[in-house]
């Protein structure tokens, strides 16, 4: 027992295909990415006494859904988690509380996603709808022509460059970096080479941000499987503990703030080391949310693998993130090359490296990875071990 | 691209929330107004419903100078609604307002020196029509650039 309650690893991740532009299918996309990962963790669906999920509003499957599409037992815990939370990873994080504090014994996330109008993290080539009530504030920012999220990022790479200096290249190395990882990857949308030439000469939408610094919308899904340490130890695979788990908000303003850079992203990283016992020198490789390149900038700062503004030079021309790399990052090519499965798949992944699975792509000896998802004003992360 | 470019179509509307007729009428007036608390004279915007600093639920409507500083804008290239298409490129920004640190509200950057805005650089209200109502946008005033 830790402050936290049980001991939890995940014991199964799954996908499902994963498609360029919008898909019907976002059901069946989910359900099969939940088949694959209870089956991955030698489960059956009646061992499934936890439920939960993300979305942003109301575009994808519901935890009800997926209850009557795999036929699971009575749900111990479940929620959907709508609008405010780290993205595709507030399921995951849900379900750690869950299983830890022994609400459930075996929890299912998933995060089903589907390219559509008002998909607002990628450079959907969709207007974005107005709503009322959105974190953006629409109604007072819409008239100014400020649609979606592409011109807030933009916002904060301004203020970037503003406060630390900085180059465009800086953002060019991790896109780059995801279509090297990506191109060892079969299921990624991307996996043609890009060069520093292509990235800078890629069509800037709202200075300094160009479309290759967002991710690539697809439809798709990804779900995780946790269960205690203990169970999981009796499961098929080798075991991977999450370490910690953590949130942050900063003030939570994604519009108007005064923090346009971190929000709370060093806050989660704080709580994520003080409660894992472990340091950034203890990872053997990362995955950070790549939504736009300029978030996984702002990640390895506040996780401290460098210090502010300093993630540039820290990356000596790409070097340190690559295959072979000091931190091997988004080794999937994450969601500017794989396809923009919202960060859980970050998670997946992770487990997948530590399981010694990821074959081509594979981090040697890897025993210690972050996850970290989503950006300042509401993200989320994890430490995940392998005992 | 799958949006449908339409060069003339409409912009989106100003339909004022409760919460917001104020800040749009008050535009329509030539008027820049942020609500004020009456207990302890925090501004706040966006108009929240009770002051976020002492969760009085008396807050006025209060005309603001206009005089602000550029704290971060983006020059938007890519039409993200259809009614924008033919304002292509224009300034988006987040101006700090001078009445309060950290009162920031998201406009429009309108003239100024050719080489464009910068971060620092003073700027001043001014009303656009638009519809029913007018929007707030800013101008770089000419006392150069404070950083």
């Amino acid at each position: 027992m830790s402050a936290r309650g049980r001991a939890v690893a995940v014991a199964g991740f799954g996908y499902s295909s994963v498609h360029r532009g919008p898909s019907p299918m976002v059901e069946a996309l989910t359900t099969d990415a939940c088949v694959a990962a209870i089956a991955d963790a030698g489960l059956a669906p009646a061992d499934i006494d936890g439920i939960f999920e993300y979305q942003i509003g109301h575009e994808a499957p519901k935890c009800h859904s997926m209850q009557r599409a795999l036929r699971t037992g009575d749900l111990a815990a479940y929620a959907d988690i709508m609008g405010t939370g780290a993205s595709g990873l507030a399921g995951a994080l849900a379900a750690v509380d869950a299983v830890a504090s022994g609400a459930c014994e075996t929890a299912l996330a998933f995060r089903g996603m589907q390219q559509q109008a008002g998909n607002t993290g990628s450079a959907s080539g969709d207007p974005v709808p107005q709503a009322g009530g959105s974190p953006m504030h629409d109604e007072l920012v819409a008239p100014f022509g400020m649609f979606g999220i592409i011109p807030g990022i933009a916002l904060r790479m301004q203020r970037r460059s503003f406060v630390y200096g900085g180059r465009p290249e800086d953002y060019g190395h991790i896109a780059i970096n995801a279509r090297r990882w990506a191109a060892l990857n079969e299921r990624a949308v991307q996996r043609t080479p890009l060069t520093m030439e292509a990235y800078l000469g890629s069509r800037m939408l709202c200075d300094p941000l160009r479309l290759l610094d967002c991710d690539y919308p697809v439809s798709g899904a990804c779900a995780v499987i946790v269960t205690t340490l203990e169970r999981a130890r009796s499961l098929r695979h080798p075991v991977v503990e999450i370490a910690a788990h953590a949130q942050a908000t900063g003030n939570g303003d994604w519009v108007h703030g005064t923090d346009l850079l971190y929000g709370g992203a060093p806050r989660c990283a704080e709580r994520l080391w003080q409660r894992s016992g472990l340091t950034p020198a203890d990872m053997d490789l990362a995955q950070l949310y790549d939504g736009f390149t300029y978030i996984t900038l702002t990640w390895l700062e506040a996780l401290g693998f460098c210090g502010f503004g300093e993630s540039g030079d820290w990356l000596d021309e790409g070097r340190m993130i690559g295959p072979g790399g000091s931190l091997p990052l988004n080794t999937t090519g994450g969601q500017l090359a794989e396809g923009r499965l919202h960060g859980l798949s970050g998670l997946a992944e992770a487990v997948c490296q530590l399981r010694g699975d990821a074959g081509a792509r594979q981090v040697p000896h890897a025993r210690h990875a972050v996850v970290a998802v989503s950006a300042g004003p509401q993200c989320g992360g994890m430490i995940l071990r392998k005992p | 691209m799958s949006s449908t470019f339409v060069p003339d179509a409409a912009k989106p509307a100003i339909v004022p929330t409760a919460a917001n007729r104020f800040f749009w009428e008050g535009a329509a007036r030539n008027r820049l107004l942020v609500q004020r608390c009456d207990a302890c004279g925090h501004f706040s915007h966006p108009a929240p419903v009770r002051c976020p600093v002492c969760l009085s639920l008396d807050l006025t409507p209060t005309k603001m100078s206009g005089q602000g500083t550029i704290f971060s804008f983006t020059i938007v290239r890519r039409a993200f609604h259809p009614g924008f298409a033919a304002d292509l490129p224009y300034v988006v920004a987040l101006v700090a307002l001078a009445e309060q640190a950290g009162l920031h509200l998201i406009t429009n950057i309108v003239g100024g020196p050719a080489e464009g805005p910068r971060i620092g650089m003073d700027v001043a209200v001014e009303f656009e029509p638009y519809g029913d109502f007018a929007r707030p946008v800013f101008r770089p005033v000419a006392s150069g650039v404070a950083t």
